[in-house]
């Protein structure tokens, strides 16, 4: 599966990415489905993963990555294609998510990698336990780290997709790193 | 703990988000401060290797696979309707067809074509009484002339033209 360039990536081939995406956007604009698709494709796996981190959810992220496509074929005809795709859905599944955890009560599933195998101290094991950490932060410091630190956006990029301010995302950030290294640290004490 | 207050500022320094001088000064001189960045960055390197996480290709399918059919359930919408305008186009034009030759006044009975039997009523007025006034017949050229007859769609791209000469074909 074709993977999408993240939206700092620069480069030339994150350059090419980008241009052979616009061109995608402007054909699905112009009603080709076959382009939606690849749009689709292109960039399924972040929407449905950056759903599944706030959501903590499978189910749910299914229903907050379908939303999200479905807004975005609705929004097609008036999106600005100068304008690069990634940010507006990011800011359409922070939304979507939101929407859901509010009128969903939270289910106790866990998210399908920790599903697999209980939690270990080792290595591949603390990226579970930060999993794990990840899903008890409130609900604005879990958006944040999950867009700068796991998907590495920018911080203005981040203010920008939660719409708050630099300032504001600088604290919800520096907060739940903190609160992440203290759960890892009780974890891997009482282990 | 005096070095409480420094832990948001490192917690930021170890993402990048904050160069400052003081920081850096402080980690030079504290141990147990330097202990806690690198702890800190422990945590972060795990919470980036998400990054790298694949999602379920199953999961990935039905989401598509649903997107992709509520889009092909509404997209038809123009097709479906201009499809409903052809279907309803005959019966919208025999309609008109009815209305059309009710309207159209009677012809007067003639053996010969009707461009022949014209001039009748110009031979049978002179014979008629002069109080006796019809209405002129109209000219041959009006009765012949097809009746156009023009639907519109909800569409406003699709317009139905109806022709129908005058003897009712169309």
């Amino acid at each position: 599966m074709q993977e999408l360039a993240l939206p700092m990536t620069g480069g030339e081939g994150g350059r090419t990415q980008d241009s052979e995406l616009a061109l995608l956007v402007r054909r699905a604009k112009a009603g080709d489905v076959v382009a939606f698709e690849q749009v689709l494709r292109l960039h399924e796996r972040r929407v449905f993963l950056t759903a599944l981190r706030l959501l903590d959810s499978a189910e749910d992220a299914k229903d907050a990555a379908q939303e999200v496509f479905l807004r975005l074929h609705r929004h097609l005809r008036r999106f600005d294609d100068t304008r690069e795709l990634a940010p507006w859905l990011y800011r359409v599944t922070v939304n979507v998510c939101r929407d859901i955890g509010a009128r969903r009560s939270r289910d106790e599933a866990l998210p399908l990698e920790l599903a697999a195998a209980p939690p270990a101290p080792d290595w591949s094991d603390e990226r579970r336990i930060v999993a794990m950490g990840l899903r008890r932060l409130p609900e604005r410091e879990r958006a944040a780290l999950v867009l700068r630190d796991i998907e590495g956006l920018p911080t203005a990029e981040v203010a920008r997709v939660l719409g708050s301010s630099e300032a504001t995302v600088r604290s919800q950030v520096s907060s739940a790193r903190l609160k992440i290294k203290r759960f890892v640290d009780r974890f891997l004490r009482r282990a | 703990m005096a070095c409480a207050r420094f832990e948001p500022l490192i917690a930021l320094h170890v993402g990048g988000e904050l160069v400052a001088p003081e920081v850096e000064a402080h980690l030079r001189t504290c141990a147990e401060c330097r202990g806690f960045a690198e702890e800190l960055e422990h945590s972060q390197a795990a919470l980036r290797s998400l990054r790298e996480e694949e999602a379920p290709a199953a999961a990935l399918a039905e989401v598509r696979g649903r997107v992709l059919d509520e889009i092909a359930s509404r997209k038809p919408s123009w097709w479906f309707a201009l499809r409903w305008h052809y279907a309803l186009a005959p019966a919208a034009a025999a309609v008109a067809l009815v209305v059309a030759l009710s309207l159209r006044p009677p012809l007067p009975p003639s053996p010969g074509p009707p461009s022949l039997s014209l001039p009748a009523p110009a031979i049978a007025k002179s014979a008629s009484p002069p109080s006796v006034r019809r209405p002129a017949p109209k000219p041959a050229a009006a009765l012949r002339e097809p009746l156009l007859v023009k639907m519109f769609t909800d569409d406003p791209d699709v317009v139905i033209y109806w022709l129908i000469d005058a003897e009712g074909g169309s």
